[in-house]
């Protein structure tokens, strides 16, 4: 019996701005079932690290919920008022962030902000709180002497480590990982990642990962959103997907990752970026960049395809895309 | 450790060098500006009651019969024992003249700098927390008013109002001369509260807008978010851990306000007649009381640089990234 | 392509209402100082009514110890004391642009030399040293004018400093040195047309700052006494504050608000170019 622990529906959140609304969360829904994986994958600016803080409702004063439902554990957050909202932080949900260069207090020891993040939360003693840090310090990779080091004493990867004790420190349920190792060498990025799944498995964890790399969600996550320009494009399980993508932006994303599609040694990238979200494009967002686009795809937004049971595409074409052919496409824009 | 304290030491040998330029700063301005050099330095000899026997001691103390490189190294060295001169006018050393003048500016700035400090840094941090709102704008415009008004002129106001309008508070000195109460502590404090007032609200807006400012910027960065993220209240998080770093920005800008403050101090003190150093500035300025303007400026120099100097340490124990740059 | 960023600029400044305020400020004064001829109704200098006599319909503004007429004096004023915050700022601005951009642009010693000749300055305290030199060179209006520029450039030097080091890592200004365009002329053309709208807002606010400075050396008797300047005004006004009020309110009030307007219109810029500085809530 499979367990929803997160489901989100039809959640729209716009950020207010001089002419207008820029539409960064534009309508997606997804679920999370308890002790799964779930990645958010797509460009840089397409709304991936607003439906992060949208969960967390971490979002500045310009931001604003235009309709939809987060429901965590039967609950909807969206209702929920401030001090209810902070209660949730943290001890049932917490974060690592994008940037782990700049995710610390720079003028404070790690080991304090470590303990900071326990007391503030949870009734300790100040020693128990100590050895809490202690143990998480060194179930992390690091010596505990490390606890009396300023973030700027410590490299990148080690600065990792520290935020995903933090984000341990209250054995939350959920953890929103927003690229976490975006901002690092691959060595230590690949170090990073089986330290995330490896106490996954430790702690019981459900994790949602958001990245723009189509290879790192392949590793990590069991059921994958592409999301482009403000709404998920395409969403199933990892293998249906990587298997058979549905949705030409999907098939653009994968295909710069070799090992999976096909026998393609060649990376490319997309030409062009993702839309501006204060004013996107009628019809399909991905129409101006899509090398099958029609006229249909400029006036009509695509409806929703199950295409297999649990594997959804958003696409006027979803039932008779050719991969082949949409690849050799691509690969001719270059 | 080791790291700060060779920091501490190499910011104390830097200062030295500072501190002689503006030694030799002041040399060279006595010797191009128009007129005699040996004027300035015995500048108001010529009073009546001046025994003719210092004039000479004088003359022959400060080398000026002597060529200039020889007068460079004996004035030099006559200021760094704390020799800066002899006014005249006041038949004084001018050291003694300055030191005799310290503690009633210490005692009008210190108070209304550390409240205006505190006020203005409280202020400025609340204001940050929703920018643009209507709390915000008004005490934005309020601030750009005060900061925008004459620090004399805001006293005379507050001179023709309180003084000479509501007579509630005395329009001059320190103490008064005669009455039940001169003298006293109360009468003291009665003296010092326009002046202080005139000061705090002059330099509060700076502050305010310092604190504001940073406040803003620290709140926009990540790790602001992770605390907001770890379930502290707002509040923890503004008073925490942003005002803690956007303390940093104002205390490296503190040699600017400390300019600032001193200026204010120097008008202040000349509306309100407080026997200070800033009054004395003021009669010095007068009587062409040149040996104890150029004191005043090398003295005010060699303070400005150590506070620097003490700032720049603070800031060093405020900021451990600091340490071994 | 200037004119359509200055456009945008302008849109955006215009959403700040004390900004356009402290514009309609000095645009009025800046009225006042070029018809001041036509409008003064006696002259500033001369004998019209009885010595300190109060504000009244034929004396706006009152008169002075001399019986000259304060509004007169005041309107007249508004030229020296624009002409003294005009001309400090400028002599600031262009040494500080230069001495800003170009030891930052070259590098070596001679950004190292510039360096240490600003912290120089800036920690010598400013009004000493201009007390110092003006009461040993005289109080010209002129002399004063460029000595108080002299002792502001350092900011803005320091600012332009900062800003040319983050432009010189830029992509188009790469660009252009590797189209083999000279030094000095991607500087002028690339490098300080695009960093130098802080230095702007930075020197409208100096010219605030020389106004009240201005004003400041006249109140402690290092005016120049042959001018009409609000400093000098006030200066006179100010020893008669007991009996003749309106010799010192006038004055003081027109300082303020032209500091006033020149401040309004720095922190308006500055607002326009960092907009998160005033977020809509
Ligand atoms: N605080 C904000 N205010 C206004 N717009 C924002 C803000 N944060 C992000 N955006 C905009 O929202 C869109 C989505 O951004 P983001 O969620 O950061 O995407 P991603 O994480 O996928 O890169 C972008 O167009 C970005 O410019
Ligand atoms: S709807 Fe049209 S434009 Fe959009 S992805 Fe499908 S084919 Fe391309
Ligand atoms: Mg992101």
């Amino acid at each position: 019996m499979k367990m929803v622990l997160l489901e989100v529906r039809d959640l729209k959140m716009y950020y207010r701005a001089f002419g207008g609304w820029i539409r960064a969360v534009d309508g997606i829904s997804f679920e999370l079932e308890r002790g799964s994986t779930l990645g958010l994958v797509g460009e840089s600016g397409c709304g991936k690290s607003s439906v992060g803080l949208s969960l967390l409702k971490l979002l500045p004063p310009t931001a604003k919920f235009m309709s939809g439902e987060i429901l965590f554990d039967g609950t909807d957050l969206l209702n929920l008022c401030p001090e209810d909202i902070r209660k949730i932080r943290w001890k049932r949900i917490s974060m690592i962030f994008q940037n782990a260069m700049n995710a610390l207090d720079p003028v404070k020891k790690v080991g304090d902000q470590l303990m900071e993040a326990l007391t503030v939360n949870v009734n300790v003693r100040k020693d128990e709180a100590k050895k809490k840090a202690v143990e998480l310090f060194e179930r992390v990779g690091l010596s505990a002497d490390r606890m009396n080091s300023y973030p700027h004493e410590l490299s990148g990867g080690m600065k990792q480590r520290v935020i995903i004790a933090m984000a341990l420190v209250c054995n939350p349920e959920l953890i929103i990982a927003d690229e976490p190792t975006t901002a690092l060498d691959v060595v230590v990025q690949d170090q990073i990642m089986q330290l995330i799944l490896e106490l996954k498995e430790k702690f019981n964890l459900s994790i949602i990962f958001i990245s723009h790399s189509a290879s790192v969600i392949a590793e990590t996550c069991e059921r994958i959103c592409v999301m482009y320009g403000g709404k998920i494009v395409e969403q199933a399980d990892v293998r249906s997907i990587f298997k058979s993508p549905y949705h030409p932006y999907t098939i653009s994303l994968f295909y710069s990752y070799p090992s999976i599609v096909g026998e393609v040694k060649k990376l490319i990238s997309l030409p062009g970026a993702p839309p501006n979200l204060l004013n996107p494009p009628a019809g399909c967002r991905f129409a101006p960049r899509c090398p099958i686009a029609k006229k249909v795809c400029k006036a009509e937004e695509p409806p929703k395809f199950e295409v297999k049971k649990g594997h959804y595409s958003h696409c006027h074409f979803a039932m008779e895309l050719d991969v082949r052919k949409i690849q050799s496409m691509l690969e001719g824009l270059t | 450790m080791n790291g700060l304290r060779r920091y501490i030491a190499r910011r104390i040998l830097e200062a030295i060098p500072l501190i002689f330029a503006i030694i030799v700063f002041n040399f060279v301005i006595f010797h191009i500006a128009p007129g005699d050099p040996t004027s300035y330095m015995m500048a108001g000899s010529g009073v009546a009651g001046i025994d003719p026997v210092v004039i000479e001691a004088m003359k022959k103390r400060w080398g000026l019969d002597k060529p200039l490189l020889e007068q460079l190294v004996v004035y030099l060295s006559g200021v760094i024992r704390g020799d800066l001169g002899y006014s005249f006018f006041r038949n004084k050393p001018v050291s003694e003249v300055i030191l005799e003048r310290v503690p009633a500016t210490l005692l009008l700035i210190l108070p209304s700098a550390c409240a205006s400090i505190v006020v203005g840094t409280l202020i400025g941090a609340y204001l940050a927390k929703r920018p643009g709102s209507k709390l915000d704008s008004t005490v934005s415009t309020f601030s750009s008013i005060l900061y925008s008004v004459p620090v004399f002129w805001l006293g005379l106001i507050l001179l023709i109002i309180f003084a000479f309008g509501l007579k509630l508070f005395p329009s001059s000195g320190m103490v008064s001369p005669i009455g039940e109460y001169a003298g006293s502590v109360t009468d003291m404090l009665q003296h010092l509260f326009l002046p202080s007032l005139t000061l705090f609200l002059t330099d509060v807006p700076i502050f305010i807008r310092t604190a504001r400012a940073s406040v803003i910027e620290i709140m926009r960065e990540d790790f602001i978010t992770t605390f907001k993220a770890m379930g502290l209240k707002e509040n923890a998080v503004l008073y925490k851990h942003a005002l803690r770093n956007a303390l940093l920005p104002t205390v490296t800008i503190a040699g600017m306000l400390l300019g600032f403050l001193l200026t204010g101090a120097v008008l202040v003190e000349t509306v309100f007649g407080w026997p200070g150093l800033g009054r004395t500035t003021y009669e010095a300025i007068y009587m062409r009381d040149y040996p104890l303007i150029m004191g005043i400026f090398v003295f005010s120099s060699i303070v400005f640089i150590s506070i620097t100097l003490v700032v720049d340490i603070v800031y060093a124990f405020l900021d451990p990234r600091v340490k071994y740059r | 392509m200037v004119l359509a960023k200055i456009r945008m600029f302008w849109l955006e400044y215009r959403r700040d209402r004390m900004a356009v305020f402290g514009l309609a400020l000095v645009v009025f004064f800046a009225f006042i100082a070029i018809l001041a001829p036509f409008i003064t109704p006696y002259d500033p200098w001369s004998f019209v009514s009885q010595a300190l006599s109060p504000p009244s319909q034929k004396n706006l503004f009152g008169t002075d110890k001399l019986g000259r007429d304060v509004f007169s004096r005041v309107i007249w004023g508004t030229r020296v004391s624009f002409i003294f915050g005009l001309g400090a700022a400028t002599i600031s601005g262009l040494i500080g642009i230069i001495l800003g951009a170009i030891p930052a642009y070259y590098g070596g010693w001679l950004d190292d030399l510039l360096s240490r000749i600003y912290e120089f300055i800036l920690v010598i305290p400013t009004i000493f040293l201009l007390i110092l030199i003006i009461a040993m060179f005289g109080s010209s209006i002129y002399f004063s004018m460029a000595v108080v520029g002299l002792t502001m450039w350092p900011y803005l030097a320091r600012i332009m400093r900062a800003q040319v080091l983050s432009l010189k890592s830029k992509a188009y200004v790469q660009a252009s040195i590797g189209l083999g365009a000279s030094g000095i002329r991607t500087l002028f053309k690339h490098i300080i047309p695009n960093g130098i709208q802080p230095v702007i807002a930075n020197i409208t606010i100096q010219i605030a700052y020389a106004i009240l400075t201005e004003a400041g050396l006249s109140f402690l008797g290092l005016g120049d006494t042959t001018q009409v300047s609000w400093g000098q005004i006030l200066y006179w006004g100010h020893l008669h504050i007991a009996s003749a009020w309106w010799n010192t309110v006038f004055p003081g009030l027109a300082i303020a608000l032209l500091a006033l307007g020149f401040t309004l219109i720095g922190d308006g810029i500055n607002n326009t170019l960092n907009p998160k500085m005033r977020e809509s809530r």
